[in-house]
């Protein structure tokens, strides 16, 4: 009777692997969640710091001359982002690359900066930055500012495209585009991309030099 | 057995001609590198002058770019490899045909969206579920 309420070799040998192997993979799935909540925290005061000297410096000089926080280098704040409707309120950093898109929504290099004529590319990652962007629907605001640059967009479309079709296009016009893996609730690499399509309300401010 | 086909003009009714010259030439050349315990591969020439002619080039091509530099200075190291292995290089050729090279990450009308794909859920989807497994397992008696 002792020995069958023993635990077999076995399963404590494999419950123990397992266990091991499990607190491993959460700890480097949570030590990147980590690392990218604090490191976004750290870009927002990066940013707001950058907004309070450009607003000392138009002050003193009448113009702004700067508009990102660290220039234009991969992960440096560019703009903010917020989507009222799902209380998306995000700073944009420089670069779509995944040490980038672990700190927040990327704006894609060599596309147009938002609020300047051209398509403004910004993507982030359906599980952290644009958890919600699923529930963005047409006719919805999405507020950018840079620098002095405040545009308010109105979404215009949302399509769901394969993760290799053509889904970026250049534009004449102002243009805001935000992109992320679809489906939302998705486990494993998701897919498909939600492309969502904004255009501003009014026309960008011309004279004010990013 | 002859050797006829060395000496133009030779016929096959002519006499056979052997040569110990060309018997001793031909093991001094085999031998050779063996008796100076080096490797013989190839003739290596000094790098030319292809800065010059890059860029003598690059002012024929139309609308050259930082992209298409970034090409050329690539044909310089490969037009150097070559010539050290006394390969004959078209520097002119090389250059004409350098096409920009579309740069990581950057915009392209027509690109597909930016990879945003993540497996963070999944691992820790994985991670929960091996803990759960592993403490059923433990706790099994």
């Amino acid at each position: 009777m002792e020995s069958s309420r023993r635990r077999s070799p076995w399963a404590r040998r494999t419950g123990g692997a397992l266990v091991a192997t499990g607190l491993l993979l959460v700890t480097f799935a949570g030590t990147r969640y980590v690392e990218g909540a604090v490191r976004a925290e750290a870009v927002r005061e990066q940013w707001e710091a950058a907004q309070v000297r450009a607003a000392v410096e138009a002050t003193r000089n009448g113009v702004f001359t700067s508009v990102a926080a660290g220039g234009f280098t991969p992960g440096s704040p560019l703009a903010r982002l917020r989507i009222p409707s799902i209380g998306l309120d995000e700073i944009v950093v420089a670069g779509v690359g995944d040490v980038e898109l672990n700190v927040g929504p990327g704006h894609l290099p060599g596309s147009a900066l938002p609020g300047q004529p051209g398509n403004s590319v910004i993507s982030g990652h359906r599980d952290r930055h644009f958890l919600r962007l699923g529930g963005l629907a047409l006719g919805d605001t999405v507020v950018t500012e840079m620098g002095p640059r405040r545009t308010q967009w109105i979404v215009v479309s949302r399509r769901v495209l394969g993760a290799g079709e053509p889904a970026l296009f250049a534009t004449v016009d102002a243009t805001l585009t935000l992109t992320t893996c679809w489906p939302i609730r998705f486990f494993g690499p998701a897919p498909d991309r939600l492309v969502v399509t904004a255009k501003p309300l009014e026309p960008p401010a011309a004279g004010v030099q990013g | 057995m002859g050797y006829a086909f060395l000496r133009p003009g030779l016929t096959r009714e002519d006499p056979p001609v052997t040569s110990g010259r060309l018997f001793a030439s031909l093991a001094l050349v085999a031998l050779a590198p063996g008796a100076a315990a080096a490797q013989f591969t190839t003739f290596v020439a000094p790098p030319p002058r292809v800065d010059t002619v890059i860029v003598a080039d690059a002012r024929l091509t139309p609308a050259p770019t930082a992209d298409s530099l970034a090409r050329a200075n690539i044909n310089n190291m490969k037009a150097w490899v070559d010539s050290a292995a006394g390969n004959a290089v078209d520097l002119r050729a090389e250059v004409a045909t350098a096409a920009p090279l579309p740069q990581p990450g950057y915009f392209a009308d027509g690109s597909p969206a930016p990879n945003t794909a993540t497996p963070l859920p999944l691992i820790v989807l994985l991670g929960a579920s091996a803990i759960g497994a592993g403490t059923v397992l433990l706790r099994r008696r």
